[in-house]
Formats: structure tokens, C-alpha cells, sequence
């Protein structure tokens, strides 16, 4: 199914905005994609969250 | 129930004991420190009720080196339990009901698990009057020429 | 997808016993204008009513009292229902709402080509599911003056949920649901907290674990270099010694001599041990008084005459038999006595067994085997002790020769070789593999347990670090998918406003009625509200531009969309209104024919139907221009 316009340029601009690897950003945009679409895997959320570059450690109080 | 080691035996014998046995100049089985045990214990005539012994059992029958050792454990136990329990010589009842008691013809051991059990207790007894009467082993040879000496001068007793 | 309305039947459903409303051309298709005549005491209301709850499915809802007031008035009909038939891209959908006026109770069944006859319950297609469900989603095309209200209302934010729901924005709330969802599932599964301070807990176990290896490692490595040391410090000094040794010839060969001797003796120890413990398993030569024991045992056994050779087996069958071998009878009570005193005989294999232990011990004889052994083997320790120590006391002749040093390197050996095997013990532990029996071993005095610990500390950190990185890459994730909906809700929006704004200038043009954006509500720019007509419009203009930009082209139903607009806007809301949706039905009042109805008579495309009847009397349908032209509400022209 076609994602209309405005959800794709979103996409698209959220992606350049992340700070984060080439290959993360694609596959988010594609999940994004196939969430919308209905199609929808736990695994493939954990996949693609496990991408995302680690945080700074920071200290609990 | 199957053969099992007081607790402290282990401890006590480890210098003189190596299963593997590499020089010949050691005890091979956990059986023979049993053994050591029970007949000081039987000898004695005293049994330790709550006794301390080894979560795992031995073994289950007796090995092959002490298979000739059965009939003579088994009566050694009857002998000793008649003894210990007073009963008097012409009382033939009771003597047969002890021995159906401790006797079973299924058992590996010929023994009852109330026998079996009865033969780890008095083990575990033995053992106590060793710790008392022998020191700390580091020869084999040595722990057998005092251990039949302590027979023979009466050390082992129950008697502090 | 397109979505088209194709009509709808009552029955026993207040004043419309029986009624069907087609909205179809001759060729199967919709009429793409649908005006129908009404009047409010005619079940306008009650229609879109209807009509709404069977798209949004929330009759089920209904109370007792709201599903019974559809009933006739004064009627006794159990029960009645609201038929609506849809389409969907083509397949044609029929719902019905059933009203059981008895129980008070509403249901659904739906049929379509889909479901051979009907399935129970409002089914719609898949790509519907979850938009049309909402009941806010359905007033947006079942349309009313309320509905209109709100979109330009302050206090609400119809206007901005229209546009999530519709372009499925909640979705992507969903999305974010999910993620939630997932790490709490990988919470539960690491035991034990994963926040920063236990991370940090189990890190630092990990490492002092870590530390404990290391150094069993470095202990084990320490030992075995000093035993290489101490080893050929040994041999150093056994050859260090022999060499002084074989400086007096005389000497050495008494030390060959020695060692040879002591040898042998080591090997005549070794046997006669051998020797003694098989004797030593025979417990009467252990001590006398056992012997005594077991013979006295014997001697019993046989003065008693036992065992008794009748086995138990013997008193057993003879309890099961009716009589005695002495000829009585065997009653209950002889029966009882009989097996109680059964159990004191021995069973007839343990009668063998009883006996066998009897026949050895009444067959062995004692002997004086082990106190010869113990003494032989005596003997041999003093003599292997005695070569022993003129081993040592060569050394000392040595010294007394003037070879001082050997005295020293004799002590050095002792010293050494007690500390050799110090140092084996110590290596043994450390590095013996563990088994269940060596309750010696744990993790700070073993290098396998220590490895293992460090191990599992490894693990449980890596589980809780994991988890909690893994948290803090969800967080991250969650705002990354916000931010994409915030961009495609705030596109869509400008879209939305400006679009809509291109309607109005077309709609209304006797004021500037402009928006500004969308803030939940649609904000008009310098206005602070607008007249109802005016409201009505941007209304329109707004949900046109919703749907036509949408996946979804909805029909639009609409009650007196220009009632309380003046003429002027009224034309402007007749010409845009077709323009604006694919299928319109139009619900007017004789009032509206005016300045809004009108305008339609010049269109060769819409359909005009007239629901109406006398009082008291059920109505009736009639198609046609004609009687729709002549209508007039009760008050004026009565028909």
C-alpha cells in the first residue's frame, strides 16, 4: 500500500535529523513503513531498536 | 538403604587415600575406611543414633574385594544387636525375630534397610572412637599397625 | 477506498412499519446526490440515528429504555430492525440492527460476499477496522450542526483528531505502545532490577570475580615456576651430594647399599600391606572378642534349634486352608492368630540365607594371621626406618670427614622436599577439576569454580546491562517515531489549512473568513468566531478537504447542512457540497428548498425522495422531483 506524502517526507526528515548510522535510519524509515501498513513484528521493533547507538552512561541519584 | 561414609572420614584418611591408587601405597576404596569404621563400632557394641554421614551413597552392595566379608557383617550385626539388646540365651523368639528383622534374602547385602541402616550407624560410631584413639594417619602401614595395636591394648572403648 | 451508501430498510421502527430506501441508479450505482425529504417529527433524527449506530457498531451499548424507544408508539411488536446497505470498493456489505424490544436489547449481523449468509455481529472490511469503530469518526461524514461546532471550538480538538484518525497517525501511537510493551517484557525477563545502581552492582561482582581468577591463575603460574625451581634445586643438590659422596669411594658404596635396601623394604611393605588388609577383612581376626561373639551366636542358634526350618510360607498356607494338620478346624479367629504368629518365621529364602551365614560362621576357624602380619610389617617399618636414618647419618660422616656441606645440603633437600609438596597440594587445589564428593574446592581456592563464577557474574551483568541498555535505546526509539508523527501531523495540517482556505475563498465570499491553523480546533485568523452559517462552511470545506486527500472517499451524509444559513451562503453551500464528496445524501426540510434545494434542480445528477404521512398513520417513501418540489411541513400547505 502507498503511504501518502506527508507520512513519507516525515520519515524521511526525521531520519536526517538522527544522529545515528546510515543503516539504522533505513531500517526505521522501513519499519515505520511496514508498522503503517500493518505489518507489525516485535522482532523486528527489538532489531531495529538494538541498532540505535549507545547512550552516554549517566548517573542515577 | 546403601552404604554410607561418616562425615569425618574422608577428612581423616585423606592423606592414605588415593582412588587411583598409583604407587600401591594407599587405601583405593571409600569402602575400606567404612569398613575400618564399622568394626570398631560393632567391636564397641554402641551405635550413634543420629548419625552424620555422606549426602551421597558409596555403593549400594558390597565390592567385590569384601565379598566374602557379607556372611561374616551380617552375623558380626546379629551377634552384636543380640548382645547389645540383651537377649537372654534361651530366648529362641526373640532371637529369630531379630533375625527377621535384619535379614532379607532380596537385599544385595543380605540385609534389611533397617540392617543397612543400622550397620551406617554404628560406622558412624566407629568413627568417633578413632578420632579419639588414633592419631592423624600419613602412612597406610602405620595407620594398620596401630589400628589392630589399639584392638589389641583395648583403646578402642567407649569409656573416656 | 471508496465507500458508497446504497440504502437502508426499517421494520416496526416507530412510524416506519415498513420502509426501503434505495439510493441506486437504474445501472446499480449510487445517485451522487441524494436529497430527502423529512420532517423532524418523521424520524429524521431517529434515521441518522440509526444510521450511525450501525457504522460505528456502538448500539450494543444501548440501554433497555433507548433500544425500546424505537418501538411503534402503542404498538406490541416484539422486535424491529434498521437494515443499511454499504459498499466497499465494490462488495456490497448489508448490516442490520436488530432491536429486541422484549429484552431491550440491540444486536448485529452482517452478510456480504464474503461470509456465506450472515455472520453475527457489525463486520466491516479490514481496512476499516479501528477507524470507523471510533464514534467520533463517524459523525465526521454523518454530519450535523454539533459536529460543525466543534471544529471551530476552543475548548475541543476535533478538528486535529479528525486528521489523526483518518490518516492513521494513532498508529503510530500504537507503535510507540509496543515498544513499551517490549521493554517491559525484557525487564521481566533479566531478574533482579536494571536500573543504573544495580547495573553498576553487578558489574562490580562481575569484576572482583573477574580479579579472584586472574589471580588463581597468576598463583597457579607463580607455584608451577617455583616447583620447575625447587625441582632443579633438588636435583642440584642430589647431585651436589652425590658428588661429595662418590669423593670417598667407601662411602658411596655404603650408600648404594642403603638406598637398595630401602627399596626392597619399601617393596616388602607393599606386600605385606596387601597381605594384612585381606586378612583384616575377616572381622574375627581382628580381635578376640568378636570371635568370641560370633561363635557364641552360633552355638546359640544351634542349641535353639534354630532357625526353625518351617518357613513362614508353611503358616501362610495354612491360614488359607479350612483345616489344621492336627485335624481341627481353622476359624476367623484360628486364621488371625495363625498369620500374626506367621510373621515371626522367617521367610523360606531368608531361611538360606540365615543358614548360610550360620554355616560360616560355624565353619571358620580363627587364626593368627594378622597380628604375624602386623608384626612382620613392624619390623619392616623400623627396618626401613633405621636404613632411613643411616641414610642421614652418612651425612654426617661426610661432614665429620671434613665435607662439611653435606650435612647442610641434606638439611637443604629435607627442607625442599617438604616444600615441594606443599606446593603440589596447593597446585592440586587450585587446579583439580571439581566433582560433586570434593567439598575442599570453591571458587577463591579453585581456578575452574573461580572461572565459573566469573562467568555467571558475567552473565547476570550482561542480562541487566542489556536490558538496561536496551531500555535506553527504546526511549530514544519512542522519540524518533513522536517525531515522525509530529512532522506528518504538522504537514498534514498546513496542507489541511491551506486547502481548506482555497475552499472558503470560493464558499464564502462576503467576509474573509481565513484559517489561520489548526491548534487542536481550527483557529480562524483575526476572528475570534464565526456565524453559524459561516461555521457550517469552514465545516464543510475542512472535512471535504479531509477526506479527498485520504485513502478513504466516505459519502457524506448531512441533517439541513444550510438551515441556518442566510441565501446567499446557502447557494454557495448547494454548489460546493456535491463538488466536495463523491456520494452526498442530504436530509432537508421543506425550509431549506430555498436558496439551498434549488440550486440542486439544475444538476441531472441527484435522486429527490419524500418521506412523509398523514398523523397517526405509518409514512411512506415517493421518489420523484415532483412530490419533493410540493412538499410543505405541516403548518403550511398540508399534502
Amino acid at each position: 500500500m502507498k503511504l501518502y506524502q506527508e507520512l513519507k517526507d516525515a520519515i524521511a526528515d526525521a531520519a536526517d535529523e538522527m544522529e545515528e548510522s546510515a543503516e539504522f535510519r533505513k531500517l526505521f524509515s522501513k519499519l515505520v513503513e511496514n508498522y503503517m501498513n500493518g505489518m507489525r513484528s516485535g522482532a523486528e521493533i527489538v532489531n531495529v531498536i538494538e541498532r540505535i547507538a549507545v547512550t552516554e552512561e549517566s548517573d542515577e541519584n | 538403604m546403601p552404604f554410607f561414609l561418616p562425615r569425618k572420614c574422608k577428612k581423616f584418611f585423606a592423606d592414605i587415600f588415593d582412588s587411583k591408587n598409583r604407587d600401591g601405597t594407599k587405601l583405593k576404596l571409600y569402602f575400606d575406611e567404612y569398613y575400618y569404621c564399622l568394626i570398631v563400632g560393632l567391636a564397641v557394641g554402641k551405635y550413634d543414633e543420629d548419625a552424620e554421614l555422606e549426602k551421597s551413597e558409596i555403593t549400594d552392595s558390597y565390592p567385590e574385594e569384601y565379598a566374602e566379608s557379607r556372611d561374616y557383617i551380617a552375623g558380626l550385626l546379629l551377634a552384636t544387636e543380640r548382645q547389645r539388646r540383651g537377649i537372654p540365651e534361651g530366648d529362641g523368639s526373640a532371637l529369630e525375630q531379630l533375625m527377621t528383622e535384619y535379614v532379607d534374602a532380596t537385599s544385595k547385602t543380605h540385609l534389611s534397610a533397617a540392617g543397612e541402616r543400622r550397620l551406617n550407624q554404628y560406622a558412624a560410631w566407629g568413627m568417633e572412637i578413632i578420632l579419639d584413639a588414633m592419631v592423624h594417619p600419613v602412612r597406610l602401614e602405620e595407620f594398620l599397625v596401630d589400628y589392630l595395636d589399639a584392638f589389641q591394648t583395648g583403646r578402642f572403648t567407649d569409656e573416656k | 477506498m471508496r465507500i458508497r451508501i446504497l440504502g437502508w430498510e426499517y421494520e416496526n421502527i416507530r412510524r416506519m412499519n415498513k420502509l426501503r430506501v434505495d439510493l441506486r441508479q437504474k445501472d446499480g450505482s449510487v445517485y451522487p446526490n441524494t436529497l430527502l425529504m423529512m420532517s423532524n417529527g418523521a424520524g429524521k433524527t431517529t434515521t441518522l440515528h440509526l444510521i450511525r449506530a450501525v457504522l460505528s457498531g456502538n448500539a450494543v451499548y444501548w440501554k433497555e429504555r433507548e433500544v425500546r424507544s424505537f418501538r411503534p408508539v402503542g404498538s406490541d411488536v416484539t422486535d424491529g430492525y434498521f437494515l443499511l446497505r454499504m459498499e466497499f470498493d465494490g462488495e456490497i456489505y448489508c448490516h442490520i440492527l436488530h432491536l429486541d424490544y422484549e429484552d431491550g436489547r440491540a444486536w448485529y449481523e452482517t452478510s456480504s460476499a464474503a461470509f456465506n449468509g450472515y455472520e453475527e455481529g457489525r463486520q466491516v472490511p479490514y481496512q476499516l477496522r479501528g477507524i470507523i469503530d471510533d464514534d467520533g469518526f463517524v459523525n465526521r461524514f454523518v454530519f450535523d450542526g454539533e459536529q460543525a461546532k466543534k471544529t471551530l471550538n476552543s475548548g475541543s480538538t476535533e478538528a486535529e483528531n479528525a486528521i489523526v484518525y483518518l490518516y492513521q497517525l494513532n498508529k503510530l501511537d500504537e507503535l510507540c505502545g509496543e515498544i513499551d510493551r517490549l521493554v517491559r517484557e525484557k525487564q521481566e525477563q533479566s531478574s533482579g532490577g536494571t536500573t543504573m545502581r544495580s547495573v553498576k552492582v553487578y558489574k562490580g561482582k562481575m569484576e572482583r570475580r573477574e580479579q579472584v581468577y586472574k589471580k588463581l591463575v597468576w598463583e597457579k603460574d607463580d607455584l608451577q615456576q617455583e616447583l620447575k625451581k625447587m625441582s632443579d634445586a633438588l636435583g642440584q643438590y642430589e647431585k651436589k651430594y652425590q658428588d661429595i659422596v662418590s669423593m670417598d669411594r667407601k662411602l658411596q658404596e655404603e650408600q648404594e647399599r642403603l638406598q637398595r635396601e630401602k627399596k626392597e623394604k619399601q617393596g616388602e611393605i607393599r606386600r605385606t600391606t596387601a597381605e594384612l588388609m585381606a586378612a583384616m577383612k575377616k572381622p574375627y581376626n581382628l580381635q578376640l572378642n568378636l570371635h568370641t561373639r560370633l561363635k557364641g551366636l552360633v552355638e546359640n542358634l544351634q542349641t535353639l534349634k534354630l532357625p526353625k526350618t518351617t518357613a513362614r510360607e508353611f503358616f501362610n498356607e495354612l491360614a488359607a486352608s479350612k483345616e489344621c494338620i492336627c485335624g481341627r478346624c481353622i476359624g476367623e479367629k484360628e486364621r488371625k492368630r495363625i498369620l500374626e504368629k506367621a510373621e515371626e518365621y522367617l521367610g523360606e529364602d531368608s531361611l538360606v540365607v540365615v543358614n548360610a551365614i550360620k554355616n560360616a560362621l560355624r565353619e571358620y576357624e580363627r587364626d593368627d594371621t594378622c597380628i604375624t602380619l602386623k608384626e612382620q610389617l613392624k619390623k619392616l617399618i623400623s627396618d626401613t626406618d633405621e636404613l632411613e636414618a643411616g641414610l642421614n647419618r652418612l651425612a654426617i660422616r661426610l661432614a665429620e670427614k671434613g665435607y662439611e656441606d653435606a650435612l647442610k645440603i641434606q638439611n637443604e633437600m629435607k627442607d625442599l622436599e617438604k616444600k615441594i609438596s606443599e606446593s603440589k597440594k596447593h597446585l592440586t587445589q587450585l587446579t583439580e577439576k571439581p566433582t560433586i564428593n570434593n567439598t575442599a574446592l570453591n571458587a577463591d581456592n579453585n581456578i575452574h569454580l573461580a572461572y565459573r563464577e566469573w562467568q555467571d557474574a558475567r552473565d547476570s551483568y550482561l542480562k541487566a546491562n542489556g536490558t538496561y541498555q536496551f531500555t535506553k535505546k527504546a526511549e530514544k526509539m519512542t522519540e524518533y517515531v513522536k517525531r515522525v508523527r509530529k512532522n506528518t501531523l504538522d504537514r498534514l495540517k498546513e496542507y489541511m489549512v491551506r486547502e481548506t482556505n482555497r475552499k472558503l475563498v470560493a464558499l464564502i465570499d462576503s467576509d474573509q473568513i481565513v484559517i489561520r491553523k489548526i491548534d487542536g480546533y481550527l483557529v480562524l485568523d483575526g476572528k475570534d468566531g464565526a456565524s453559524e452559517g459561516q461555521t457550517l462552511a469552514v465545516a464543510y470545506a475542512y472535512i471535504g478537504t479531509l477526506f479527498e486527500h485520504s485513502r478513504f472517499e466516505f459519502p457524506f451524509i448531512v441533517d439541513s447542512p444550510a438551515a441556518p444559513m442566510d441565501l446567499s451562503v446557502r447557494r454557495e453551500v448547494a454548489e460546493v457540497l456535491p463538488k466536495l464528496f463523491g456520494q452526498t445524501v442530504i436530509f432537508v426540510t421543506s425550509g431549506e428548498k430555498k436558496g439551498f434545494a434549488e440550486i440542486f434542480f439544475k444538476r441531472d445528477d441527484v435522486q429527490y425522495l419524500t418521506i412523509k404521512g398523514r398523523k397517526n398513520e405509518p409514512l411512506e417513501l415517493y421518489c420523484g422531483r415532483e412530490v419533493f418540489e410540493a412538499y410543505q411541513e405541516a403548518g403550511k400547505e398540508e399534502k
